[in-house]
């Protein structure tokens, strides 16, 4: 099995776990700053 | 003018003072600030490397030291990201985020230590000593905000996983559901044994000749797995598995007729042997055949299911003229014939297994004719002239051309309960199967009286056969057939068994016989 096999099968995965941390830590700090 | 000294040397120390209560606070804060924020900022870069840009270059030098690997007997298929590579890239980032931040801090330490050293240190001193104090707080703080981040990601990726493991647990079981609600139970036509789901060829054969041998929603994949080769396989029934190549996971033996998209029947035939099994067999296929290409039943239609069957039945009505001798089954283990038959909106295939009689005979032998628990409806095929009671009954000039005819081996009582002893011994579940106890040859015999359990009893002396079928099975029913083909007619005894043994299935095939007809069942 490739790397590239890998790279293609977790391609989407990967981003979406990117932009889910991404959109967490922001709306954290967006509930940080609202009970401030 | 020591006055004047003293007086520039206060103002000096003053202007001083003014500056350290300046570069102080301003050291701090930069340092502070730096640190505070580029830590974070260094693990959501370490994790933008990691999770999207994936540079090879940087990937090889800093690649992950604990990637997770398939077990070695386990299918050829990319691991699901939730079943390991998914904490395999958290660790990774976090690695990553540790030695970036390491790197960050020595580069501000360097920088507050050059503070202290050079021609200038008395002004750039209390800048170093501003940024220590700040590079300290922003350290533990930026340290622990990078922290929060790496928690949040692993959270991320814990919740997912849960969500993940739990939807492909969810979707088994809808997939097993929707099996049991359309009463589909899968079994391999070359071994006999229940499949309980194919195994299935890389759809990107031949230039991948990978096997899955178990395709459904686990650690290689939830809706998807990917093979080794890169092509995506669907792994569920659901998503349309069913249209790649499949395979028996047992024995490895090619399941062509798509197993999984109808209900199966499992129709195996035995009694002595010669005593016309496969003679009858491919009367019941010809028969099904003269049904689809019938007028009176457009939506009734019957096509073999495999390669294989259709080599060997393609021809089967051509072999059943009454002047044709059928040739000798070999004795080994059975492939069924497999046929599809498609009733309106609903499809079954029929799997009939021919073995040769002797294989009813040992333990052995029988041990390995796995389909019999498969089966819920059994055929028993006895050739009357086989009774010695009921051919020494016959005068000399019937027995002339029969004599060559008649089975020779054990007599249909002693072969019957051989074979059922063996059955019961494999644990058939037989009070909730179904037999159709089959005498053959009624073209070569006297048509018998209408109740033919009484006529096998009173002239054939199997009453123990009688009464014994009817004990053991759930129902039994008695028929007299002749496998005979005559200019495109099949003996009436031929559709009234066939009727007989689908009714067990729900299939309504066309045109009821009329009650009472020659040939027709008698319980």
């Amino acid at each position: 099995m490739s790397d590239r096999v890998e790279e293609q099968a977790y391609r989407w995965q990967r981003r979406s776990m990117f932009a889910i941390t991404i959109a967490v830590l922001i709306a954290l700090l967006v509930l940080c700053a609202l009970l401030a | 003018m020591p006055f004047v000294y003293l007086l520039l040397f206060i103002g000096a120390l003053l202007l001083y003072v003014a500056y350290l209560a300046l570069a102080l606070p301003a050291g701090a804060v930069l340092a502070f600030v730096f640190c505070f924020l580029g830590m974070p900022a260094a693990y959501l870069r370490g994790l933008a490397r990691v999770l999207v840009r994936r540079d090879p270059a940087w990937l090889a030098r800093a690649g992950p030291a604990r990637w997770p690997t398939a077990p070695a007997d386990g299918d050829p298929a990319v691991l699901q990201y939730f079943y390991g590579p998914a904490i395999a890239d958290a660790d990774h980032a976090v690695r990553t985020a540790y030695r970036d931040c390491r790197g960050l801090w020595r580069r501000c330490a360097a920088v507050v230590g050059s503070a202290f050293a050079g021609q200038s240190i008395v002004f750039t001193a209390p800048l170093g000593v501003g940024g220590a104090i700040g590079m300290a707080a922003g350290g533990v703080l930026g340290g622990a905000a990078a922290a929060g981040c790496a928690c949040v990601h692993l959270l991320t990726v814990g919740v997912s996983a849960v969500v993940v493991r739990a939807a492909g647990a969810a979707l088994r079981f809808a997939d097993s559901a929707v099996l049991r609600v359309k009463n589909i139970r899968m079994s391999c036509p070359s071994c006999g044994e229940g499949v309980p789901y194919p195994g299935y060829e890389c759809p990107d054969g031949p230039r991948c000749t990978r096997r899955h041998r178990d395709i459904r929603p686990g650690r290689l994949g939830i809706l998807r797995r990917r093979c080794q080769c890169g092509k995506p396989l669907p792994t569920l029934l659901l998503f349309g598995s069913a249209g790649m190549n499949a395979f028996c996971p047992r024995c490895g033996a090619s399941l062509e007729h798509q197993p999984g998209k109808a209900p199966e029947t499992v129709l195996p035939l035995f009694g002595a042997v010669g005593a016309g099994k496969t003679r009858l067999l491919f009367a019941l296929v010809t028969q099904l055949q003269l049904w689809s290409q019938g007028k009176q039943e457009p939506r009734f239609t019957v096509e073999f299911a495999d390669a294989a069957t259709t080599s060997k039945l393609e021809h089967a009505g051509e072999l059943l003229s009454p002047d044709s001798v059928t040739a000798k089954t070999p004795v080994e283990l059975p492939r069924a014939y497999l046929i599809r038959l498609v009733t309106g909106s609903s499809t079954r295939v029929l799997q009939m297994f021919d073995p040769a009689g002797e294989l009813y005979y040992t333990d052995e032998q029988i041990e390995r004719l796995r389909f019999l628990n498969q089966a819920h409806t059994f055929i028993l095929v006895i050739d009357p002239l086989a009774v010695p009671a009921f051919w020494d009954r016959l005068p000399a000039d019937r027995k002339v051309g029969l004599d060559e005819t008649r089975a020779a081996a054990a007599t249909p009582d002693v072969a019957y309960q051989v074979a059922l002893q063996r059955i019961e011994a494999l644990r058939v579940p037989l009070r909730r199967s179904r037999l159709a106890v089959v005498f053959s040859r009624a073209d070569l015999t006297d048509q018998p009286a209408p109740d033919i359990a009484a006529w096998a009893q009173d002239d054939l002396g199997l009453g123990n056969l009688v009464r014994s079928a009817r004990l053991h099975f759930g129902e039994a029913c008695f028929f007299h057939t002749a496998a005979v083909l005559a200019d495109g007619v099949m003996h009436p005894s031929i559709p009234a068994l066939l009727r007989w043994l689908l009714a067990g299935d729900g299939i309504d095939p066309p045109v009821a016989p009329p009650i009472g007809a020659p040939g027709g069942p008698h319980e």
